[in-house]
């Protein structure tokens, strides 16, 4: 929440409001980038065995010469 | 809703540091150790990272339901010299900002337990988030000096979570450590309670030691201390767990009991007359930690 009162604020309290708001943003940042590497941790391993019975697959099929057939349930 | 009129303009801007203090950060190391050990001691194995991910799921919705509990209270909590420094009675935050912060994380940790682990042990984590916040905080904490008996309850769901995790189901030895940790609850915090029992008061929070005095009290600890023992035994005896676990189980029962006797027999006023329920206080906390960390050395150790 930012006050509207903000116009009769002391150089000092404009200097703490904006160190206040920069390591907030830092910290959304990190909680950020966090989230990304958990959702890439989690994809990778629910789908990567998924991704790479696939891609031995088609090497397998490739290697036959015939079409890849469709994938197992 | 609770909204901070006395806040001075910098403060209103709050810091990373306000949200973090909204978790309760130490009530949430129980939780995420209780919960591992839960995980540990189930059958079955996990990836390491979904692992990670479940405790990180558990100890995100512990913290959340902390941050609704901080948004509820922020009235008592003023009052409180224990509670007065958090963010909400300090000014530090706008309550708004609180009670969103807390349901962002509730529903995000939940979600990403149903994702990433099983919706078993996400069913489990709501039910943990809604107990703690609508039965315990809301409904019944201000109305019933029992109130520490059902927190006892939301503090112990944490255990079927992990459990959860792992196998997505809940079998007996889940709910018996359930119950461990719901029947520990009260003598822990009556403990606490009793030499703190003049910051309740003030309060108005329908504390044991405030609504039925001390004597009530100190029987209130002993009985619950001897319906715990067994029930920390009773994995031993059912042959659940090995006799590294009932040796330690049976071993920390004793002391457990000897101390809740002092405490019985104690019969002082004043906080500082009150060494045997500080510690029984100290001792419980080892206890729970000592008895988890046996439930772990016999899975891990053990054939």
């Amino acid at each position: 929440m930012i006050p509207d009162t903000t116009a009769s604020w002391t150089p000092a309290e404009r200097a703490a409001f904006a160190r206040r708001r920069q390591s907030r943003n830092l910290a959304i940042g990190l909680v950020l980038g966090a989230l990304v590497v958990l959702f890439f941790g989690i994809s990778m391993v629910k789908m990567g065995p998924g991704i790479a019975r696939n891609q031995a697959r088609a090497a397998a099929a490739a290697d036959a010469g015939k079409p890849m057939a469709p994938a197992q349930p | 809703m609770r909204q901070s009129t006395a806040s001075p303009p910098v403060t209103a801007f709050a810091e990373w540091r306000d949200y973090f203090a909204l978790l309760k950060p130490r009530v949430m190391t129980l939780v995420v150790f209780t919960a591992f050990c839960a995980m540990i001691a189930a059958p079955g194995t996990l990836h390491p990272f979904i692992a990670f991910t479940g405790i990180l799921c558990i100890a995100v919705a512990a913290g959340a339901s902390g941050a609704l509990n901080q948004w509820y209270e922020a009235d008592i909590d003023a009052l409180m010299k224990r509670t007065a420094k958090r963010p909400l009675p300090a000014g530090k935050m706008a309550a708004g900002e609180a009670l969103a912060f807390g349901i962002a994380l509730s529903v995000g940790s939940v979600a990403i337990m149903g994702v990433a682990l099983n919706w078993v042990a996400a069913f489990w984590l709501a039910v943990s988030v809604l107990f703690y916040v609508l039965v315990y905080t809301v409904w019944l904490k201000r109305r019933t000096p029992q109130n520490i008996v059902i927190g006892g309850a939301a503090g112990a769901f944490p255990v079927i979570c992990g459990w959860a995790a792992v196998t997505g189901d809940t079998p007996l030895l889940a709910w018996i450590l359930f119950g461990i940790i719901f029947l520990w609850t009260p003598p822990h915090f009556w403990a606490l309670a009793l030499f703190m029992e003049a910051d309740y008061s003030k309060a108005g929070v329908p504390m044991l030691p405030v609504t039925h005095g001390l004597r009530h009290t100190r029987i209130q600890i002993l009985l619950y201390s001897l319906l715990l023992v067994p029930v920390t035994i009773a994995p031993a005896v059912l042959g659940l767990t090995g006799w590294a676990y009932g040796g330690t189980a049976v071993t920390l029962g004793i002391i457990f009991i000897a101390l809740a006797i002092k405490v019985w027999r104690n019969t002082a006023t004043l906080a500082a007359d009150m060494a045997p329920e500080k510690q029984l206080f100290k001792f419980s906390l080892l206890y729970l930690a000592c008895l988890f960390g046996a439930l772990v050395a016999d899975r891990l150790l053990l054939p």
